[in-house]
């Protein structure tokens, strides 16, 4: 058991670190871009990326329903174009500066402010949306340990665990992502009254509600394909019990993926699995909490090099003559 | 006092668990008489999911002649936008009209005031609104599904239409 749960602070070589810092710089700089919905297309992603042109241009000009900082700043500045546009550009720059290794108390500054602000300006529009959720909460804990690590260094204190500023801001980002899926599970229990799990014999119907509501929102019949699938697992109600009885205690116990790199895989690909499960019955693609529970959780990169390290680790000689 | 204290200085992941005290318990105390409880951006409760009632509803927009508009490539937002708008819209006026029974119950004149400012949001949001302004007008139409005798009913209509003046 202890070989599960034994505490042991992730550590990242330089070139993890460096890899990590392109992935949450590229998933940040969608924020302001959308390149990521061309996933599938490499090269129109590329250039939905990094064309100027391309970019999200809000047009947002009041705040009906305003929500978080909204609630006290009216942030409908951010979608005028003579404020929008440069910011969005020095934006960029502070990405690449936070890729080449500007310290993030200060290369992250202006993404989670002009990223936080443009996102609350659209949360207030009526409608929160919580696909780039996850991924503003870890941009926001980055910016913070960044700024720690700063303190820490001005007063000579050292940082946790014997951690560098780059693996302090990644440590921070893995504590953000899972206690979303913490608090996720104890709001299906609260509200539920615990009685959640039962309730999910309802889930073909919000099946077949996503699946109208892709095709109306694409026009695209593929939306359509799974339409049989609801009234089978309306005939087969334990199925989504089932399906949903393996979800709970991943969300609750998502916390003990932050032990050690072994449990953390384990978290990472239940989750996943999980992610990709509902992505196929309702169209909801949940790209950020993926692309995050791969590149933190699952680690391939730390995977790899770590086995290819095991490989090619010579065998010791034994001495000649002994 | 000194041993909580003293726990609290040994417990790992202490970021973590205020996130959870944070998102779980304290924003939504402190965002209950808001229009969303539980959400300050980026941090939220989130609700989603979990609740699953034996009835729901979506939402879709056509042109005049009730041909569907694909509202993400249209409108620069997805339909689900839409449809929690249009949702918050319908509990701020039940909330007007005392709070008392379900949304479901609003007049057809109350979702239409809601169903128009949603078409409205949309047609002003959207990138191209020259483009919106072609089709002469909107149509917002609300499906309701539900589940009864083990067996999902949709029915459909429209509750909200707004014509755009000139070109």
């Amino acid at each position: 058991m202890n070989y599960w749960l034994a505490l042991e602070p992730f550590r990242h070589a330089r070139w993890e670190l460096a890899i990590l810092r392109v992935v949450l710089a590229l998933l940040f700089w969608d924020i302001h871009t959308a390149w990521i919905g061309f996933w599938r297309e490499p090269s129109r992603a590329v250039v939905q990326a990094f064309s100027p042109s391309l970019r999200l241009d809000n047009k947002y000009e009041a705040m009906p329903h305003p929500n978080g900082v909204g609630m006290f700043l009216d942030l409908t500045v951010l979608s005028d174009d003579k404020v929008e546009r440069p910011l969005c550009a020095a934006t960029g720059v502070s990405l690449i500066l936070f890729v080449l290794g500007v310290p993030a108390a200060f290369s992250l500054a202006l993404p989670v402010v002009f990223g936080l602000g443009v996102t609350t300006l659209i949360n207030s529009q009526g409608a929160i949306g919580h696909n780039a959720q996850a991924l503003h909460l870890v941009l926001l804990v980055m910016w913070l340990a960044g700024v720690w690590s700063q303190a820490c260094r001005a007063t000579g204190r050292p940082l946790p665990h014997g951690f560098t500023p780059g693996e302090l801001g990644l440590d921070w980002a893995r504590q953000a992502l899972m206690a979303g899926y913490v608090v996720s599970g104890l709001t299906k229990l609260a509200s539920t009254d615990g009685g959640w799990l039962s309730a999910t014999r309802y889930f073909p119907l919000h099946v077949m509600k996503n699946n109208d509501m892709e095709f109306y929102d694409t026009l695209n019949p593929a939306a359509l394909k799974l339409d049989w699938l609801p009234q089978v697992m309306m005939d087969h109600p334990n199925l989504c019990i089932f399906f949903f009885g393996l979800a709970i205690p991943l969300e609750l116990f998502a916390f003990l993926g932050l032990r050690n790199r072994r449990i953390a895989l384990l978290f990472g690909l239940g989750l996943l699995v999980f992610h990709q499960s509902v992505t196929e019955l309702t169209h909801l693609a949940f790209l950020f909490h993926k692309l995050l529970l791969f590149f933190l959780f699952v680690s391939p990169q730390w995977w790899l090099v770590e086995g290819i390290k095991k490989i090619t680790r010579r065998p010791q000689q034994p001495a000649a003559g002994t | 006092m000194h041993s909580i204290r003293q726990l609290l200085s040994h417990m790992p992941h202490r970021l973590h668990w205020t996130l959870v005290v944070l998102m779980a318990v304290v924003i939504p105390a402190a965002t209950r008489r808001t229009e969303k409880p539980g959400e300050f951006y980026p941090f939220s409760n989130f609700p989603m999911y979990s609740r699953f009632a034996p009835e729901t509803y979506y939402v879709f927009v056509t042109d005049l002649k009730d041909e569907p508009i694909a509202v993400g490539r249209t409108f620069g937002t997805a339909i689900s936008n839409a449809k929690k708008s249009y949702d918050q819209k319908l509990t701020n006026l039940k909330k007007k009209a005392g709070g008392k029974g379900r949304k479901a119950d609003l007049p057809d004149e109350a979702r239409r005031v809601a169903a128009d400012e949603v078409l409205r949001w949309l047609a002003e949001s959207a990138p191209d609104r020259a483009l919106v302004r072609t089709h002469g007008g909107l149509r917002l139409h609300h499906v309701d599904v539900i589940f009864k005798d083990a067996q999902v009913s949709k029915h459909s209509r429209q509750v909200g239409e707004i014509h755009f003046d000139g070109p």
